[in-house]
């Protein structure tokens, strides 16, 4: 019943609380009840989120799926738990509360009269303590389990449990994407290990902290990305990142110095002396410079020590060399030259010192940079060729491996392009362009790339082309580079055993004369095909039509071999390697 | 000491109250065969002041009840038959001529059977509308005037009127404002197989049990003040506020069965006798505050005939009964 308490107690009072301490029995119930029906409720909940993750998780791949449904489970337990102490009745809840067990409203009216002295109020007062001395709580306050909520959870943890072991695609996937992220993290414990080699090495933190703060965002980026898409594009982040930590070059301390001594006459020889010189060097020059000076005359002495508090002023960030250059500028000054010797000395000393601990920094930070670059490195091959696997080498197949059947003279290209069609590429010798030999330089230019290549018909420089083998063991002799000895070959199809190819619509493809990619374009006229005639020349400042045309399907290996060379020198984010991958893919 | 002397002498008069209605109650027991709710609430009625009204069919022992709470409680009893003939003189008394001493001719109030303590206006839905006003100013202001003198009605002063439910035929049913004036209405249930046994046996056998008295006008005159002083506390006491307020249908704390059902509501004094006759059954209970339970056990017979249902409710045989459960649950829910 909710029924507003508008009466003349404040629930501040401590008196009310004190008297009826017995209830305290009956608040503690009441927040037992209540803490454990919020537990099963939000375990409930979580049941409820967790059977929506892996239901989830059977179309789409979640990885790590296993920590994420225990970290639910864990939140909202917790949640349970940090709530339920907020759930603890106050005073005037449990008043009600005991009220309503059978005390008929004793307590309540008690609790509004006790600032009454009224004979009636004392007499209400005692009955209601009595009553509340005698009742008894456990009895009347019964503990009731949330069975049926619980119930409830149990049955969807059963059921997310018996769908967490079921397997699907995106399961496989999730999981492929748990070893890349593995292979992340193991990568990134390596790069915390040279971070850490460089530091005990002689990097400060302070120098640390600028390559820290590049790599920060990218082991953000590598932690939080769930997809393989998401890891990929990361890991190519972090490679454009390592480049980055590879040009950070902090200037070393004793370099600003010596390009500061450098501008100066008198300091120019000692900082010569301590870029390339030894200590001994040092300790000359300065015995050296000592006797100069003191063959100085006043005035000379004066612009010496002018030049070296300019010195000292342009160093000013580093206080002890600022301290050693003021000091000697200030024995020069000085009547005598007594302490001119020692600041000298003090002065070669201190940057010596300098000039070692810059070369042991460098060093460090090389070996730090190169630690990132091979980790970054191996981490991106590793998903390269996890990804590769997974997709069952439909691109990642070596070169060469199926149907590789050219001649000694084919270009290393070659064998990527046949792909398991090598042995339509040797063919017979049907070359478009030496099919009927007609070429105006047939002959003249044999011995170049196929472009000069007889068919057998014409019987030229037929045997240059001839299909020999079987399943495209050409055997031709053809010197003509990769790419040229493909296309060459790639007549008909007709060689023996090879895979049969459709016949697909003949698309234009630029070429060069000759193997050097400054040669003449070739020029083609009138329609093409295994029978037709093409006729070429030279001529200047005529519009012509450059490449030749052949079918596509040939033209496709040649794209394909190109877009994947290029996919491994060029930047492009791995996540789009697979886009192009599944272009070529669609195509095929 | 002065306080706790005056806290015992409280205490015991709070028990004593108790304790009377128990003995009266089973005084009363001797003579009436069941019907112990129905005694209980005409006492509640009585120490608090109030009238009632009680409906039930002929034979039941309402009468029977009245006369025998008269001698246990040693009160004047007079009983009023109503009819239509009767007039309202009749019942408040009227001036006649009589002769002084020197043989003059004079005015003379003859008071009527109104004055007594315990009235039985027995079937009072059967006197005309004029007669059954002629009690208005005797259950409200327990003063009866005639002609342009006011007498005062001795104390203390019940009405208890009976009407019978089903014989409907020439009677005059009871206005609003006379209803209201009554504080209970109460219906007599008709007797169980076992209690009607008792009730033949009790009453065709040879012996009858002596009836004796247990209290006089002044002690309960004394528990009528006694029970004042219970405390209510505020949420009971809203309790019971928002419980007449919701009677009303075109109140904000209307129930959607107030809404549904009821033509008019409770008026004010029907939150009034909530909260007296609770206060009486708390002390009954053994008790020294009101509760919630209180407040709903008077409901009853407090609201049922201060609620008028609307033609639905009645078309639908909806009791005011019905109507004042299902407005008590519903202000439990809310």
């Amino acid at each position: 019943m909710n029924i507003h308490v508008s009466g003349k107690f404040s629930a501040g009072k401590s008196g009310p609380k004190k008297a009826f301490k017995s209830l305290r029995i009956l608040t503690n119930r009441m927040h037992l009840d209540r803490s454990l029906a919020c537990m099963a409720s939000l375990l409930l909940l979580s049941a409820a989120m967790g059977l929506l993750l892996v239901s989830w998780s059977l179309a789409y791949p979640v990885p790590y799926l296993l920590y994420k449904l225990m970290a639910t489970y864990g939140a909202f337990l917790l949640l349970g738990l940090v709530l339920s102490l907020f759930l603890r009745p106050g005073f005037m809840e449990t008043v009600y509360a005991a009220d309503a067990l059978g005390l008929k409203e004793r307590v309540i009216t008690a609790v509004e009269l006790w600032g009454d002295s009224g004979e009636v109020a004392s007499l209400q007062r005692n009955d209601a303590l009595r009553a509340v001395e005698n009742a008894d709580f456990r009895r009347m306050y019964r503990i009731k389990a949330p069975v049926r909520r619980l119930s409830v959870s149990i049955a969807l943890a059963v059921l997310t449990a018996l769908l967490f072991f079921m397997p699907t695609k995106a399961r496989d996937e999730a999981r492929h994407v748990e070893n890349l992220k593995e292979t992340v993290e193991k990568q990134m414990g390596e790069v915390e290990k040279a971070r850490m080699e460089a530091l005990s090495k002689g990097l400060t933190p302070m120098e640390l902290s600028e390559i820290d703060k590049l790599l920060r965002q990218v082991k953000e980026e590598l932690k939080t990305a769930d997809t393989e898409e998401e890891i990929l594009k990361a890991l190519s982040r972090a490679k454009n990142e390592v480049e980055t930590v590879r040009e950070f070059n902090p200037e070393p301390d004793a370099g600003k110095v010596l390009d500061v001594l450098s501008k100066h006459d008198f300091t120019r020889g000692l900082a010569e002396i301590i870029k390339n010189g030894t200590a001994d060097d040092l300790k000359r020059m300065i015995e050296s410079a000592a006797g100069e000076i003191s063959r100085l005359d006043e005035e000379g002495r004066k612009q010496l020590a002018e030049e070296i508090k300019k010195a000292a002023e342009e160093v000013a960030a580093n206080d002890e060399l600022a301290k050693a250059l003021n000091d000697l500028a200030r024995a020069l000054m000085a009547e005598g030259g007594g302490s001119l010797d020692s600041a000298l000395q003090s002065l070669g000393d201190m940057l010596f010192a300098m000039a070692q601990r810059d070369a042991r920094l460098a060093e460090a930070l090389d070996q730090y940079r190169k630690a990132l670059q091979d980790s970054f490195l191996r981490s991106l091959d590793e998903v390269r060729r996890s990804v590769a696997n997974r997709d069952g080498g439909l691109f990642g197949r070596p070169a060469g491996e199926s149907g590789n059947g050219d001649g000694d003279n084919q270009g290393s290209e070659d064998g990527r392009n046949a792909n398991g069609q090598g042995g339509s590429q040797p063919g017979n010798g049907q070359s478009q362009q030496g099919g009927n030999g007609n070429s105006s330089e047939s002959g003249q230019d044999n011995g170049q790339a196929g472009q000069s290549g007889q068919g057998n018909q014409n019987g030229s420089a037929g045997n240059m082309q001839n299909g020999q083998g079987p399943n495209g063991n050409a055997n031709g002799n053809s010197s003509g580079n990769p790419a040229q000895g493909g296309n060459q070959s790639g007549g008909s199809g007709a060689g023996g055993g090879g895979k049969n190819v459709r016949d697909y619509e003949s698309i234009y493809v630029p070429r060069r004369l000759g193997d050097d990619e400054n040669a003449e374009e070739s020029h083609v006229q009138g329609s093409k095909g295994s029978q037709g005639s093409s006729r070429w020349s030279e001529a200047e400042g005529i519009p012509v039509e450059k490449g030749t045309v052949l079918p596509y399907n040939e033209v496709l290996g040649q794209y394909r071999d190109a877009a994947l060379k290029n996919l491994g020198d060029s930047g492009i984010p791995p996540g789009m390697e697979q886009l192009v991958r599944d272009y070529f893919t669609s195509l095929e | 000491m002065e306080t706790r002397e005056n806290s015992l002498k409280q205490e015991n008069s709070l028990k004593h109250v108790a304790d009377t209605v128990s003995r009266v109650e089973a005084e009363v027991a001797k003579h009436m065969v069941g019907q112990k709710e129905l005694i209980r609430q005409v006492l509640i009625c009585m120490l608090a002041g109030g009238n009632a009204l009680l409906e039930g069919v002929p034979g039941l022992g309402k009468t029977r009840l009245v006369k025998t709470l008269g001698r246990v409680m040693d009160l004047k009893f007079s009983r009023i038959q109503f009819t239509p003939d009767l007039m309202p003189a009749d019942i408040t008394g009227t001036n006649i001529i009589a002769r002084d001493e020197e043989g003059a001719g004079m005015f003379r109030f003859q008071p009527g059977p109104i004055f007594g303590n315990i009235i039985l206006a027995d079937e009072i839905n059967r006197a005309t509308p004029k007669t059954q006003s002629a009690l208005l100013e005797a259950m409200q202001e327990q003063t009866v005037t005639v002609g342009s003198n006011t007498y005062k009605l001795p104390q203390p002063f019940f009405v208890l009127a009976t009407q019978n439910p089903i014989e409907m035929e020439g009677t005059y049913p009871l206005p609003e404002a006379q209803l209201d004036r009554f504080l209970f209405k109460l219906q007599v249930p008709f007797p169980s197989l076992k209690e009607l046994a008792d009730i033949v046996t009790m009453t065709t056998g040879s012996e009858e049990e002596t009836l004796n008295k247990v209290t006089d006008a002044g002690e309960i005159l004394s528990i009528r003040e006694t029970v004042k002083e219970v405390p209510v506390a505020t949420p009971v006491m809203q309790f019971a506020m928002k419980l007449v307020l919701a009677t009303h249908a075109e109140s904000e704390y209307a129930t959607a069965t107030a809404k549904k059902y009821i033509r008019f509501g409770s008026s004010p004094r029907g939150a009034q006798a909530l909260i007296a006759t609770a206060r009486i059954r708390a002390i009954l209970e053994g008790r020294y505050n009101v509760a919630f339970d209180d407040i709903k056990y008077v409901a009853f017979p407090v609201l049922r005939h201060r609620v008028l249902l609307n033609f639905e409710a009645l078309s639908e045989g909806i009791t005011p009964d019905n109507v004042i459960a299902e407005i008590i649950k519903e202000l439990e829910n809310s």
